[in-house]
Protein backbone atom coordinates (compact mmCIF):
# COMPACT_ATOMS: atom_id res chain seq x y z
CA UNK A 1 0.00 0.00 0.00
CA UNK A 2 1.39 3.41 -0.90
CA UNK A 3 1.74 6.30 1.54
CA UNK A 4 -0.80 8.19 -0.57
CA UNK A 5 -3.39 5.39 -0.25
CA UNK A 6 -2.80 5.20 3.48
CA UNK A 7 -3.05 8.99 3.86
CA UNK A 8 -6.37 8.87 2.01
CA UNK A 9 -7.69 6.22 4.42
CA UNK A 10 -6.63 8.33 7.40
CA UNK A 11 -8.27 11.44 5.93
CA UNK A 12 -11.44 10.00 4.40
CA UNK A 13 -12.20 7.31 6.96
CA UNK A 14 -10.14 7.79 10.14
CA UNK A 15 -10.60 11.52 10.59
CA UNK A 16 -14.34 11.49 9.97
CA UNK A 17 -15.10 8.26 11.83
CA UNK A 18 -13.55 9.81 14.94
CA UNK A 19 -14.97 13.32 14.36
CA UNK A 20 -17.62 13.03 17.06
CA UNK A 21 -16.17 10.06 18.95
CA UNK A 22 -13.00 11.81 20.10
CA UNK A 23 -14.97 14.80 21.43
CA UNK A 24 -17.86 12.97 23.06
CA UNK A 25 -18.48 13.91 26.71
CA UNK A 26 -19.56 11.36 29.31
CA UNK A 27 -23.20 12.31 28.79
CA UNK A 28 -23.57 13.14 25.11
CA UNK A 29 -26.54 15.15 23.89
CA UNK A 30 -28.95 13.62 21.34
CA UNK A 31 -27.47 16.03 18.77
CA UNK A 32 -24.00 14.57 19.39
CA UNK A 33 -25.27 11.00 19.13
CA UNK A 34 -26.98 11.82 15.84
CA UNK A 35 -23.67 13.23 14.62
CA UNK A 36 -21.91 10.04 15.70
CA UNK A 37 -24.50 8.05 13.74
CA UNK A 38 -23.70 10.12 10.64
CA UNK A 39 -19.94 9.54 11.12
CA UNK A 40 -20.33 5.78 11.45
CA UNK A 41 -23.26 4.91 9.20
CA UNK A 42 -23.88 7.83 6.86
CA UNK A 43 -20.37 8.93 5.99
CA UNK A 44 -20.36 10.73 2.64
CA UNK A 45 -24.16 10.65 2.64
CA UNK A 46 -25.83 7.33 2.97
CA UNK A 47 -22.72 5.14 3.28
CA UNK A 48 -21.41 3.24 6.21
CA UNK A 49 -17.81 4.05 7.10
CA UNK A 50 -17.07 0.35 6.54
CA UNK A 51 -18.33 0.61 2.95
CA UNK A 52 -16.15 3.63 2.20
CA UNK A 53 -13.21 1.84 3.80
CA UNK A 54 -13.80 -1.25 1.62
CA UNK A 55 -13.84 0.96 -1.47
CA UNK A 56 -10.60 2.74 -0.62
CA UNK A 57 -8.56 0.05 1.14
CA UNK A 58 -6.49 -2.47 -0.76
CA UNK A 59 -6.96 -6.10 0.39
CA UNK A 60 -3.92 -6.09 2.67
CA UNK A 61 -3.47 -8.18 5.83
CA UNK A 62 -2.21 -5.11 7.71
CA UNK A 63 -5.72 -3.63 7.46
CA UNK A 64 -7.52 -6.68 8.86
CA UNK A 65 -7.64 -5.19 12.36
CA UNK A 66 -9.33 -2.02 11.13
CA UNK A 67 -11.80 -4.08 9.07
CA UNK A 68 -12.71 -6.09 12.17
CA UNK A 69 -13.29 -2.91 14.19
CA UNK A 70 -15.53 -1.50 11.46
CA UNK A 71 -17.54 -4.74 11.41
CA UNK A 72 -18.01 -4.40 15.14
CA UNK A 73 -19.19 -0.81 14.64
CA UNK A 74 -21.70 -2.05 12.04
CA UNK A 75 -22.96 -4.72 14.42
CA UNK A 76 -23.82 -1.98 16.92
CA UNK A 77 -25.78 0.12 14.43
CA UNK A 78 -29.36 -0.59 15.64
CA UNK A 79 -28.42 0.08 19.27
CA UNK A 80 -26.45 3.22 18.47
CA UNK A 81 -29.32 4.54 16.35
CA UNK A 82 -31.59 3.80 19.31
CA UNK A 83 -29.22 5.97 21.41
CA UNK A 84 -28.51 3.17 23.89
CA UNK A 85 -25.82 4.61 26.13
CA UNK A 86 -23.65 1.47 26.36
CA UNK A 87 -23.65 0.96 22.59
CA UNK A 88 -22.92 4.64 21.96
CA UNK A 89 -19.95 4.49 24.32
CA UNK A 90 -18.66 1.27 22.78
CA UNK A 91 -19.05 2.57 19.21
CA UNK A 92 -17.21 5.76 20.12
CA UNK A 93 -14.36 3.77 21.63
CA UNK A 94 -14.15 1.61 18.50
CA UNK A 95 -14.15 4.72 16.30
CA UNK A 96 -11.27 6.25 18.25
CA UNK A 97 -9.37 2.98 17.94
CA UNK A 98 -9.99 2.87 14.18
CA UNK A 99 -8.47 6.32 13.79
CA UNK A 100 -5.56 5.39 16.07
CA UNK A 101 -4.78 2.22 14.12
CA UNK A 102 -5.00 3.94 10.73
CA UNK A 103 -2.72 6.70 11.95
CA UNK A 104 -0.22 4.13 13.27
CA UNK A 105 -0.25 2.36 9.89
CA UNK A 106 0.34 5.71 8.17
CA UNK A 107 3.40 6.37 10.33
CA UNK A 108 4.79 3.02 9.24
CA UNK A 109 3.84 3.41 5.55
CA UNK B 1 -17.06 35.79 20.84
CA UNK B 2 -14.37 35.15 18.25
CA UNK B 3 -15.56 34.51 14.72
CA UNK B 4 -14.25 31.36 12.96
CA UNK B 5 -14.61 30.99 9.20
CA UNK B 6 -14.69 27.30 8.19
CA UNK B 7 -13.69 26.62 4.60
CA UNK B 8 -14.41 23.13 3.21
CA UNK B 9 -16.14 21.42 0.31
CA UNK B 10 -18.65 19.53 2.47
CA UNK B 11 -20.27 20.33 5.80
CA UNK B 12 -18.44 17.99 8.19
CA UNK B 13 -16.16 20.63 9.70
CA UNK B 14 -18.95 23.18 10.07
CA UNK B 15 -21.23 20.67 11.73
CA UNK B 16 -18.39 19.66 14.06
CA UNK B 17 -17.56 23.29 14.89
CA UNK B 18 -21.18 24.23 15.60
CA UNK B 19 -21.46 21.39 18.13
CA UNK B 20 -17.99 21.28 19.70
CA UNK B 21 -16.62 24.82 19.27
CA UNK B 22 -19.52 26.69 20.77
CA UNK B 23 -17.20 29.38 22.10
CA UNK B 24 -16.79 30.62 18.50
CA UNK B 25 -19.28 32.18 16.13
CA UNK B 26 -19.09 29.85 13.12
CA UNK B 27 -19.34 31.00 9.51
CA UNK B 28 -18.89 28.76 6.48
CA UNK B 29 -17.58 28.99 2.92
CA UNK B 30 -17.21 26.22 0.32
CA UNK B 31 -14.79 27.90 -2.08
CA UNK B 32 -12.15 30.62 -2.28
CA UNK B 33 -14.68 32.99 -3.82
CA UNK B 34 -17.16 32.40 -1.03
CA UNK B 35 -14.41 32.78 1.60
CA UNK B 36 -13.27 36.08 0.09
CA UNK B 37 -16.86 37.32 0.08
CA UNK B 38 -17.44 36.21 3.68
CA UNK B 39 -14.24 37.83 4.91
CA UNK B 40 -14.97 41.01 2.98
CA UNK B 41 -18.46 41.20 4.39
CA UNK B 42 -18.11 40.09 8.02
CA UNK B 43 -14.43 39.42 8.64
CA UNK B 44 -13.21 36.59 10.89
CA UNK B 45 -10.73 36.12 13.71
CA UNK B 46 -9.44 32.79 12.44
CA UNK B 47 -9.78 30.30 9.58
CA UNK B 48 -10.33 26.54 9.79
CA UNK B 49 -9.54 25.07 6.38
CA UNK B 50 -9.93 21.60 4.92
CA UNK B 51 -7.07 20.54 2.69
CA UNK B 52 -8.71 18.26 0.13
CA UNK B 53 -11.67 19.49 -1.91
CA UNK B 54 -12.44 16.34 -3.89
CA UNK B 55 -16.18 17.04 -3.93
CA UNK B 56 -15.93 20.58 -5.30
CA UNK B 57 -16.77 21.16 -8.97
CA UNK B 58 -13.72 21.96 -11.13
CA UNK B 59 -14.95 25.50 -11.77
CA UNK B 60 -14.97 26.22 -8.02
CA UNK B 61 -11.32 25.24 -7.56
CA UNK B 62 -8.47 27.72 -7.30
CA UNK B 63 -6.03 26.89 -10.10
CA UNK B 64 -6.29 26.31 -13.81
CA UNK B 65 -6.71 22.61 -14.65
CA UNK B 66 -5.46 22.99 -18.23
CA UNK B 67 -2.41 25.05 -17.27
CA UNK B 68 -1.58 22.71 -14.37
CA UNK B 69 -1.93 19.69 -16.65
CA UNK B 70 0.43 21.24 -19.19
CA UNK B 71 2.94 22.36 -16.56
CA UNK B 72 3.07 19.28 -14.34
CA UNK B 73 1.30 16.29 -15.89
CA UNK B 74 2.10 16.17 -19.60
CA UNK B 75 -1.40 17.37 -20.44
CA UNK B 76 -3.24 14.85 -18.24
CA UNK B 77 -6.19 16.93 -17.00
CA UNK B 78 -7.55 14.20 -14.74
CA UNK B 79 -4.33 14.14 -12.72
CA UNK B 80 -4.19 17.93 -12.71
CA UNK B 81 -7.76 18.13 -11.39
CA UNK B 82 -6.90 15.64 -8.65
CA UNK B 83 -3.71 17.54 -7.79
CA UNK B 84 -5.59 20.85 -7.46
CA UNK B 85 -8.29 19.22 -5.33
CA UNK B 86 -5.68 17.58 -3.08
CA UNK B 87 -3.92 20.94 -2.46
CA UNK B 88 -6.99 23.14 -2.56
CA UNK B 89 -6.91 24.29 1.07
CA UNK B 90 -3.42 25.73 0.67
CA UNK B 91 -4.34 27.31 -2.68
CA UNK B 92 -7.35 28.96 -1.05
CA UNK B 93 -5.14 30.23 1.77
CA UNK B 94 -2.73 31.67 -0.82
CA UNK B 95 -5.66 33.46 -2.49
CA UNK B 96 -6.82 34.88 0.83
CA UNK B 97 -3.33 36.06 1.73
CA UNK B 98 -2.97 37.68 -1.71
CA UNK B 99 -6.20 39.56 -1.06
CA UNK B 100 -4.77 40.88 2.22
CA UNK B 101 -6.52 38.57 4.71
CA UNK B 102 -3.92 37.63 7.33
CA UNK B 103 -6.07 35.78 9.87
CA UNK B 104 -4.47 32.78 11.60
CA UNK B 105 -5.27 29.63 9.62
CA UNK B 106 -5.58 26.09 10.88
CA UNK B 107 -5.65 22.85 8.87
CA UNK B 108 -6.79 19.48 10.19
CA UNK B 109 -4.11 17.43 8.52
CA UNK B 110 -0.84 15.59 9.17
CA UNK B 111 1.63 17.80 7.37
CA UNK B 112 5.24 16.60 7.40
CA UNK B 113 7.33 19.10 9.43
CA UNK B 114 9.13 20.44 6.36
CA UNK B 115 5.88 21.14 4.56
CA UNK B 116 4.45 22.84 7.65
CA UNK B 117 7.54 25.03 7.91
CA UNK B 118 7.19 25.93 4.25
CA UNK B 119 3.51 26.84 4.69
CA UNK B 120 4.41 29.07 7.64
CA UNK B 121 7.16 30.73 5.63
CA UNK B 122 4.76 31.40 2.76
CA UNK B 123 1.60 32.28 4.66
CA UNK B 124 2.58 33.43 8.16
CA UNK B 125 0.20 32.35 10.92
CA UNK B 126 -0.59 28.78 9.87
CA UNK B 127 -0.80 25.68 12.00
CA UNK B 128 -2.24 22.18 11.76
CA UNK B 129 -3.72 19.56 14.04
CA UNK B 130 -3.98 15.92 12.96
CA UNK B 131 -7.57 15.25 14.07
CA UNK B 132 -10.92 16.90 14.55
CA UNK B 133 -10.16 17.34 18.23
CA UNK B 134 -11.96 20.37 19.68
CA UNK B 135 -9.44 20.86 22.49
CA UNK B 136 -6.45 20.68 20.17
CA UNK B 137 -8.12 23.03 17.69
CA UNK B 138 -8.88 25.55 20.43
CA UNK B 139 -5.29 25.40 21.70
CA UNK B 140 -3.85 25.72 18.20
CA UNK B 141 -6.06 28.71 17.39
CA UNK B 142 -5.01 30.36 20.64
CA UNK B 143 -1.37 29.73 19.74
CA UNK B 144 -1.57 31.19 16.24
CA UNK B 145 -3.29 34.39 17.30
Amino acid sequence: MTGREMARLVHDVGKYVARTARNLPAAPTPEMIDMLVRDLYELRPGRRASSLFDELAPPEPSLAGVRALLSEVDRLEPSVRAREAAAVGQAAELAREIERQLRALLSGA
Amino acid sequence: MKRLLVIEDGDEYVEFARVFLRDFVIAAAQSAAAALAALGENGADALLIDLRFDRAPAEALVGDVGATAARLFAGDELRARRYLADQQGTLILAALRSAGFEQPALFVHDFPPRRMANLQKLYGAVDAVPSLDAGAIRRALAGTR
